[in-house]
């Protein structure tokens, strides 16, 4: 902070602000005001400031703006509340309601009459107090709820992404039938064809992230790059801050020792130098020079990267359509629809096909928007879960109305009697009217604070939900929660407004001087609210149940390794000094043996793929078995394992031989397939002894010499693949990056040291993260599948509560309305069980009728969930029963209270009171 | 007399604040010479009320001005009175000195 930078006010409120002053030059002056107020107020601060920054604390001075922040929130919402209650009442009510009202011929700002309601509306509202705060936090929490997963949805699946006409991006892919249905990475010689060839794109990019070790920098760090093809920035949109985006040049091999770094790179490593172009870095040991820095908030293709070099293919991969690697997004041309563009690519991948036979057979292309193609598999459970959000907010305005009803009908008498007297429609509508705006508006109010502590919550509830970081609450969420409270106000309001309409004043006379006060109509409104609550209710119990039982199942499957104890870290080779080959295996050798070694390390091994973090699709043939044409190449899961990974990581043997030290490069290929592969393959004979050979590679046939267990690769819920493992000093592309896994119950701490240790005296400057539990990443795949769930469980609490409630409410209501007629019948000799019977059939009436409706509902719902369970059918039986059980159970107690009142009733007392 | 005619303690010290203020007479200003002259602290929705009730009954008038540093870009509304408004407050005036005539004493000088 120093005083020569303009502070600006707080960007919510004088958003929230802007939208309830009146639109035009005359708000903006108002919000003009409060600006230079708050201006004023930081000059003064910094004065302070400067002071404190004298005395070498900054903390004064951040106190001091917090205070004038506070200042401008409170100006805000004291101004803001101000005009939307002459808005929203004056505009709305009264020159729709009342054309001809006596306020009309006088100036905009006369209205009286409606503050006199609003006063009137206050007191009352001030006088029932319980009454009040429970309306009010009623309705708080069901807009603060609808509010808060809106923000989610809006976030998440609305808001455009950040790039220039974004709608114009697309994704492509490489698909293929049937295991790449959804698609792939793109091969490198694809992405070249597609570029020449297609018509529809202004402009096409690629890009694969990467790694590098940063060196000659202080400690030599791992750093997360991407390398993208020339262009790709321009395409998107986003400026450098400094310097420029690749050039095609750039995009050669050769030329390609340039980089783009991120602006949080920039900060850390380059001491926010301006002249930090032409500097070079020293990335995997080869000199970069830096030609631009990215401004802040630059998340392609992920957050968190730090830097971007070009894709610079070489000649030999621009022609290689075998290795699908590369992602690619492109720019449609103005006009060009996705589907346009997909006829044509499909087009192109007809040609292809034709021109390269065998490495293309049975390619496709699969287009999708760039937004819908991140977001891709979250879409149902948010928007399920707004749709039960949106179910909590109705039974939460069902309630209020239920609640509203009452008061009216407590009304009934004055109402009659001011009807009587010639009192206008319009005008006895209209206090019930405006208590019940002002019940909406400090609803909708409160509902906003409730909506600003969930949005906080949900980047804990949703980690790894893409965007979610970007959730907060802006325009559109202020629109929302304001929308909800005035559609629950209509929604709320107008029924007792129309009931006190449509009264007839001597029904409401009569009545008064019976000592009742509500006609049969009102009651029936009434039953009706509750039955569509408890009907709603139902729906929300039953997704819950389903969610909560398919979580349930998820859990208890058997992931197929033991990931207790076991440990993982990653070992990245820098390319400059290792090539793939006998030199790498013999690092990760000699690495596994001086782990080996560590006191208290049962076992270890590397791999290269790992269940929950990496995965490698490659084709397989069987020996002495017909060639399957080249679109029917079975697949598998392939691994590279070092012989202690199975012990490290927990596989049973169930047949046949393990690696051992060895199935070296140069001993008879040997590979370990999995029960599954054995089962669906080699159905009626020992596949111990057959041969297969993995397409990686040149054609050789290796040994099956064991069957270990299944493993679930890529979560609890993906089973029953085949896979193979081959020792990784056998297979034929070696790779510089492999997990190390090892088991032990000792400290991670410690374990981490001794690890780092061990591998920096092979190679000094190889960085090694800590160990991470492997426990944790099954852990963490479960609980991103449980934020859902138990969010869903916890609205449909709400619900129930909320639909008990309002059983409780009408059947309390009933029985204190009919306490003369349960006199009567019991001195009539009316047994006590009568009673009861009487009044418990009422409210069990009311339940499960609302009971049928919700399962008539739910039916078509829940099916829509079908795609977010695991193990169990939307019509699943237990599901089905228990969530009516519940809710009639719930409903049971409800009644309970009232029941009780009922049976107390002294016919003497009630009698006479006549 | 018509009732609009009639100005509430609130809007006469208004007006005159918008009177002394000249050509810098818009609403933060407004608030600052209450708070200085009259000791008056008024809030900004009860001042924007006065303000937008004056205006309707014509009594005073606003220009916008060009938006400035400082305000976000944002105009300031420029306030003016009438000769009505002005008519309207010499009333008052007279009806003050007429009423306070002769009580000095409980008044003071």
């Amino acid at each position: 902070m120093n005083s020569g930078k303009e502070h600006k006010p707080p960007r919510l409120a004088s958003a929230l602000l802007a939208r309830c002053v009146p639109p035009g030059p005359g708000g903006e002056a108002i919000l003009g005001d409060l600006q230079e107020g708050f201006t004023e107020l930081v000059k003064e601060t910094d004065g302070v400031e400067e002071k404190v920054r004298d005395s070498g604390s900054d903390a004064g001075g951040r106190a001091v703006l917090r205070k004038a922040r506070f200042w401008y929130w409170g100006q805000a919402l004291a101004l803001g509340s101000r005009f939307l209650l002459r808005r929203v009442l004056h505009v709305r009510l009264y020159r729709r309601l009342a054309p001809s009202s006596p306020h009309d011929g006088r100036s905009r700002m006369g209205f009286i009459g409606l503050s006199i309601d609003v006063k009137f509306g206050l007191r009352s509202l001030l006088r029932d107090r319980g009454f009040t705060a429970i309306a009010m936090l009623t309705l708080a929490l069901g807009i603060g709820a609808t509010t808060a997963i809106f923000s989610a949805v809006n976030a998440v699946l609305l808001r455009p992404l950040p790039y220039h006409e974004s709608h114009r991006l697309v994704s492509i892919r490489d698909i293929k039938s049937p295991q790449y249905l959804f698609g792939i990475q793109v091969a490198m010689g694809h992405f070249v064809e597609w570029r020449e060839r297609a018509r529809s794109f202004d402009h096409m990019a690629a890009y694969v992230s990467r790694r590098y070790t940063l060196t000659g920098r202080g400690e030599p760090r791992r750093l997360s790059a991407t390398n993208v093809s020339a262009g790709l920035f321009t395409m998107l949109g986003i400026q450098p801050t400094l310097g420029r985006d690749f050039t095609p040049a750039e995009d050669q091999p050769g030329g390609d020792d340039v980089v783009l770094v991120s602006h949080g790179l920039w900060q850390r490593q380059l001491g926010e130098d301006s002249d930090a172009l032409g500097q070079t870095l020293m990335l995997d040991g080869r000199p970069h020079t830096i030609v631009g820095v990215l401004p802040p908030g630059v998340d392609f293709p992920e957050s968190d990267v730090d830097l971007w070099t070009p894709l610079a293919l070489t000649p030999e991969q621009r022609q290689a359509h075998g290795n699908h690697l590369l992602w690619v997004v492109a720019r449609l041309k103005p006009g060009v629809t996705t589907a346009q563009a997909q006829t044509e690519m499909d087009g192109v991948a007809q040609q292809l096909e034709a021109e390269f036979p065998g490495v293309n057979t049975g390619w496709g292309v699969r287009i999708e928007g760039l937004l819908e193609s991140r977001v891709g598999g979250r879409k149902v459970g948010l928007w399920m879960l707004f749709a039960a959000v949106g179910f909590v907010l109705l039974i939460a305005c069902a309630n209020v109305a239920n609640m509203l009803l009452v008061r009216a009908s407590d009304r009934g008498r004055e109402l009659a009697v001011r009807a009587a007297m010639g009192a206008r429609p319009i005008q006895l509508l209209r206090p019930a009217f405006t208590e019940s705006a002002l019940l909406g508006m400090g609803g909708g109010l409160l509902g906003l604070a409730v909506a600003g502590a969930g949005v906080k919550a949900l980047p804990i509830l949703f980690p790894g939900l893409p965007r979610i970081q970007e959730v907060g609450l802006d325009g559109a969420t202020l629109a929302v929660a304001l929308s909800s409270g005035v559609l629950a106000t209509l929604l709320f309001g107008t029924m007792p407004a129309a009931q006190a309409l449509r009264a007839d004043p001597t029904d409401g006379l009569k009545e008064a001087t019976r000592g009742s006060s509500s006609g049969p109509g009102r009651l029936k409104l009434r039953r009706l609210l509750v039955v569509a609550e408890v009907a709603l209710a139902l729906v929300l119990l039953t997704g819950s149940g389903l969610m909560v039982r398919s979580l349930r199942m998820l859990q208890e499957v058997d992931p197929g390794f033991k990931s207790e104890n076991a440990w993982v870290t990653q070992l990245e080779l820098p390319e400059a000094s290792y090539a793939p080959g006998p030199q790498t295996a013999d690092f990760f050798r000699h690495v596994t043996q001086g782990v080996a070694q560590i006191p208290g390390v049962e076992a270890v091994g590397v791999a290269f793929t790992l269940p929950f973090i990496r995965d490698q699709h490659l084709g397989f043939v069987i020996e002495g078995r017909p060639m399957p044409r080249p679109d029917q190449i079975p697949t598998v899961l392939y691994y590279a394992v070092s012989h202690g990974y199975f012990r490290a990581i927990g596989l049973p043997l169930i047949r046949g031989r393990s690696f051992t030290e060895a199935d070296r490069e140069d001993a008879p290929g040997v590979v370990i397939i999995n029960q599954t592969m054995a089962r669906r393959f080699f159905p009626d004979q020992d596949p111990i002894g057959q041969r297969i050979h993995v397409s990686n590679g040149p054609g050789n046939f290796r040994e099956i010499i064991g069957v270990v267990g299944d493993v679930r690769q890529n979560g609890l819920d993906d089973g029953g693949r085949q896979q193979v493992y081959e020792p990784f000093s056998q297979q034929v592309y070696q790779d510089l990056d492999m997990w190390l896994v090892l088991r032990s119950e000792s400290d991670p701490i410690a374990l981490s040291a001794a690890v780092r240790e061990r591998a920096q005296e092979l190679e000094g400057d190889l960085p090694v993260a800590d160990l991470t539990s492997l426990s944790e990443k099954v852990d963490g795949w479960v609980s991103i599948r449980r934020a859902p769930g138990d969010l869903l469980t916890f609205f449909a609490a709400v619900a129930l509560f909320l639909a008990a409630l309002g059983i409780y409410g009408t059947m309390a209501y009933s029985v204190a309305r009919r306490t003369r007629e349960v006199g009567i019948r019991m001195a009539l000799g009316a047994d006590r069980s009568d009673v009861v019977k009487l009044v418990f059939r009422e409210g069990m009436i009311l339940t499960t009728t609302g009971v049928v409706v919700g399962q008539v509902m739910a039916f078509p719902l829940t099916r829509l969930m079908g795609g977010m369970l695991f193990g169990v059918t939307p019509a699943d039986p237990a599901t089905l029963v228990l969530s009516p059980l519940i809710l009639v159970t719930a409903a049971a107690l409800a009644i309970l209270i009232p029941l009780r009142r009922a049976t107390r009733v002294d016919p003497n007392v009630t009698l006479r009171s006549e | 007399m018509p009732k609009g005619k009639h100005l509430g303690e609130l809007e006469q010290m208004v007006l005159l604040a918008i009177l002394r203020l000249e050509d810098e007479a818009y609403g933060l200003n407004v608030m600052r010479e209450l708070k200085e002259r009259a000791k008056r602290e008024v809030s900004r929705g009860a001042l924007y009320a006065v303000l937008d009730r004056l205006e309707g009954k014509g009594i005073v008038v606003s220009r916008f001005g060009d938006p400035t540093p400082g305000r976000g870009g944002k105009p300031r509304r420029y306030m003016s009175v009438t000769p009505l408004g002005v008519e309207a407050l010499q009333r008052a005036r007279m009806a003050w000195h007429s009423l306070s005539e002769g009580l000095g004493e409980i008044l003071g000088r």
